[in-house]
């Protein structure tokens, strides 16, 4: 008899889990005690464990199902056991709360005001609780699209969301309901753009800024010789599709699947991110930590609420180099690394107007009227990484008083003569500094395993 | 009750002090609880996540030999006082683990009809003055049991459990304190699991060993591997002598492990895979079972027996709570208070 895999009650009043990622795939063997699941609830993201050794069969729940507390989920088989048809699942239990539905959703939902960017271990939560009912295709189309479920019409039975319905609409926002600042782009579907460089030991893996790119960490790059380097482009940047983000929690999690599957065969990383990628990578380090073996925040959004509007405004609005240049100069301390031929290098990818105009878009999600909407300072103070954060004196982007939110667990690096860039502007320090971080953290596990095992 | 065997004299006898002291049906019947608790926290885990417990729920998985062997020279008039995680304390004071389960159930056959679930079990029949879900509230009930014992001037014991991070609380002074002054007759047994939440003692704690803190009050203290059956055994069972003796209090801090995390919303931050593996290659239950084993107590056939047993109490116990009927809405509002004992 395979052993069931249940979707648990793990918290107080849980009556039902999202799933958020598996950790195995079908058919993969897997020992008792490993972790096979996340799943979220209102208040966290907790692992699950496999309750028995064999092989993992029958899997019915994917990322993003929100299923009953007790609903079977997979069965695992012992080794040599044969795979028959999925088990008759055991009618999940009467939950407190009254009849629970299997995997899926329930009802319709209500109308729901936009819940905007939630924070804290809820980073992931998108403060609804009943999502529309959606068949599984339309999920998959919507998350292509980068639609939200809660913005198409069902029409399937009980208000359901068809695949034809997320195509419908997909149409239609384009047509009618485009705000002006998504006008000049659609959103694409496909993964994040990931690009590798081989090396030995633990991978950093580098996450950029806003209005930024991967080759953006070339000249850090120099200065990290031997390491293996995994680099994310973000959704919008890049080689990335161009993706509509609802917030930050919509963005984060964009950030986390393509994480998960950049490194799925990798040991802890050690985590390096700038600006907008140092707030997910703080988000990453949140949600994911066991998978973070250091963490290296460059001039970190989510800070605080301050961010410099204007900047954001004429880095995505400047169709020519002699406009970028200007607002260029704005990010470093001595204005005069901006040579009118790195501004042409630097306009090169922004020549694309869906580029901008995608961009556009995300900053007026993620930063409306010059406000940074999320805020991840109960996330940086649960940190358990070994963890620092590098900030220049002279940032004009983002105050680097914002840095004085460090708790007392996380170095704190004010550098001199710095801007919003320090990667660029002070590579060998950077690069000095993530090195010394990575070496001590890899010096610190090797510790503490040699100490359990000797207990 | 501790027996001792007239045939050896101790002075020449190297077995532990529990093979010793006790009747091997006694120690049969400890080991038969250990099995019981252990299966029975894992049939609540099961149950939890299934949707069937309502609340939140504590397991003491690991720290079996502290709730029996603490146990162990109690009869039923004397008391206990349990914590948040309780469980394996009412199972060692002889309770039914089919209405155990039916409390957690929320079912009329429950301990508590229902009323009180997994942090508020009590049953005054066999001397179990309750669970507590305030960290450190039981430590004052004890007191008050232990001086009620005294004026009625009757022999009965009160054992206090807590946690480590009850050690921490206003109400453990004023309790030690207060049973000294007085002489009362209550054990109080710290169990030491490491952490209180996840806060370990190191970071909570001014003193390298709980039972310093004895030394406040001029009670005895002492400090035993609490997953060593017959270590428990012998620091409680001097304990409670002293204590019916009219010698007055003693703190014994038993050292052990919670293998599961704090409740099932813990995310085990705080400890390695690698430091909760190592507590559990000292499984206080294997360990008692080889014991036995080892010194004739017990056959392999008769121990794997008992831990069959076990299974099958709790599966009875689940079968018998699931078919309980509920409480009737209209009664809600009835048996929130004890009646008089
Ligand atoms: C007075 C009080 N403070 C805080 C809590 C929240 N709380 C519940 S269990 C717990 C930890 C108790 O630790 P410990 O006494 O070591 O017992 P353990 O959980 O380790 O068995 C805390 C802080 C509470 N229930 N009561
Ligand atoms: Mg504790």
């Amino acid at each position: 008899m395979p052993v069931e895999v249940i979707l648990p009650k793990v918290d107080m009043d849980m009556s039902h889990g999202t799933i958020a990622t598996w950790h195995v795939a079908e058919g993969d063997r897997v020992e008792k005690g490993a972790a096979l699941f996340d799943i979220e609830t209102e208040k966290a993201a907790m692992e699950v464990e496999a309750p028995a050794s064999g092989r993992v069969h029958h899997v019915r729940a994917r990322p993003g199902d929100r299923v009953a507390v007790g609903a079977p989920v997979a069965w695992i088989y012992a080794d040599g056991e044969a795979v028959g048809a999925a088990p008759d699942a055991a009618p999940p239990p009467p939950a407190p709360d009254g009849p629970a539905p299997a995997v899926a959703a329930d009802a319709p939902a209500p109308p729901q005001p936009d819940p905007g960017p939630a924070v804290g271990p809820g980073i992931t939560t998108t403060g609804s609780d009943r999502p529309p009912r959606a068949t599984p295709a339309a999920r998959a189309a919507a998350r292509v699209a980068g639609l939200r479920l809660s913005d198409v019409p069902g029409t399937g039975p009980r208000g359901r969301v068809q695949a034809d319905d997320v195509v419908r609409a997909t149409a239609t926002l384009r047509a009618v309901d485009t705000p002006a600042t998504e006008q000049g782009w659609s959103p694409q579907p496909g993964p994040l753009h990931v690009t590798r460089r081989a090396g030995t030991g633990a991978p950093i893996v580098l996450l950029h800024g806003f209005a930024a790119d991967s080759p953006g960490w070339a000249p850090l790059e120099r200065h990290l010789p031997a390491r293996p380097l995994i680099r994310i482009d973000l959704p919008g940047h890049g080689r990335s599709p161009r993706r509509r983000i609802a917030g930050f929690a919509d963005l984060s999690r964009m950030l986390v699947e393509a994480f998960e599957d950049a490194t799925r065969d990798a040991g802890p990383v050690h985590l390096i991110g700038h600006s907008l990628g140092g707030a997910l990578a703080l988000a990453l380090a949140d949600i994911r930590a066991p998978r973070v073996a250091s963490l290296t925040l460059i001039a970190p959004a989510g800070l605080g609420p301050q961010i410099d509007g204007a900047t954001l405004a004429g880095l995505t609005r400047a169709t020519r180099p002699e406009s970028l240049a200007p607002w260029l100069k704005r990010l470093v301390a001595d204005p005069d690394r901006i040579t009118d031929d790195f501004a042409r290098a630097a306009f090169a990818p922004r020549r694309d107007a869906s580029l901008r105009a995608a961009q556009a878009a995300m900053a007026d999600a993620l930063f409306p009227d010059g406000t940074q909407s999320f805020d991840l300072r109960a996330a940086l103070a649960r940190v358990t990484a070994p963890a620092q954060i590098l900030w220049g004196r002279q940032d004009a982007i983002l105050p680097v008083a914002q840095a004085m939110q460090a708790p007392g667990d996380v170095a704190l690096h004010l550098l001199t003569g710095t801007g919003h860039m320090p990667h660029t502007e002070d590579p060998d320090r950077v690069a000095r500094l993530v090195l010394r971080l990575a070496a001590g953290a890899e010096a610190l596990a090797a510790d503490n395993r040699a100490g359990a095992a000797r207990a | 009750m501790s027996q001792m065997s007239p045939d050896i004299t101790p002075a020449a006898d190297n077995r532990p002090h529990a093979i010793r002291a006790y009747a091997p049906e006694v120690l049969r019947d400890a080991l038969r609880k250990m099995h019981l608790i252990r299966r029975f926290e894992e049939g609540a885990e099961d149950s939890y996540m299934r949707g069937l417990i309502h609340g939140t729920m504590h397991l003491s998985i690991g720290q079996e030999a502290s709730a029996v062997a603490s146990c162990l020279d109690l009869g039923p008039s004397d008391k206990i006082t349990s914590t948040h995680r309780g469980h394996g304390h009412c199972i060692a004071k002889g309770a039914d683990v089919g209405r155990m389960f039916a409390e957690f159930f929320g079912k009329e056959t429950g301990y508590c009809r229902g009323r009180g679930g997994s942090m508020h079990i009590a049953d005054i029949a066999t001397g179990n003055l309750g669970a507590n879900g305030i960290v450190g509230g039981g430590l004052p009930i004890a007191v008050g049991a232990a001086l009620t014992a005294k004026r009625l001037g009757r022999p009965d014991v009160t054992v206090c459990f807590f946690g480590d991070g009850a050690n921490n609380e206003g109400a453990f002074h004023e309790a030690l304190n207060m049973a000294a002054i007085w002489r009362l007759p209550v054990v109080f047994v710290c169990e030491n699991n490491q952490y209180g939440m996840s806060t370990s003692v190191a970071r909570s704690t001014a003193v390298p060993r709980i039972s310093d803190r004895a030394a406040a009050y001029s009670m005895p203290g002492v400090t035993v591997d609490g997953n060593d059956f017959s270590a428990v055994a012998e620091a409680v069972g001097t304990a409670v002598a002293r204590a019916r003796a009219g010698e007055g209090p003693s703190l014994v801090e038993n050292l052990t492990y919670r293998w599961r995390g704090h409740s099932k919303s813990d995310r085990n931050r705080y400890r390695t895979k690698d430091e909760i593996e190592g507590w559990m290659a000292r499984d206080p239950i294997a360990r008692f079972e080889r014991e036995l084993i080892a010194h004739g107590i017990l056959t392999e056939a008769e121990a794997e027996g008992i831990a069959a047993q076990a299974v099958a109490e709790v599966e009875a116990g689940i079968a018998f709570a699931k078919d309980s009927p509920a409480p009737d809405v209209t009664d809600v509002t009835r048996y929130v208070y004890a009646g008089a004992a």
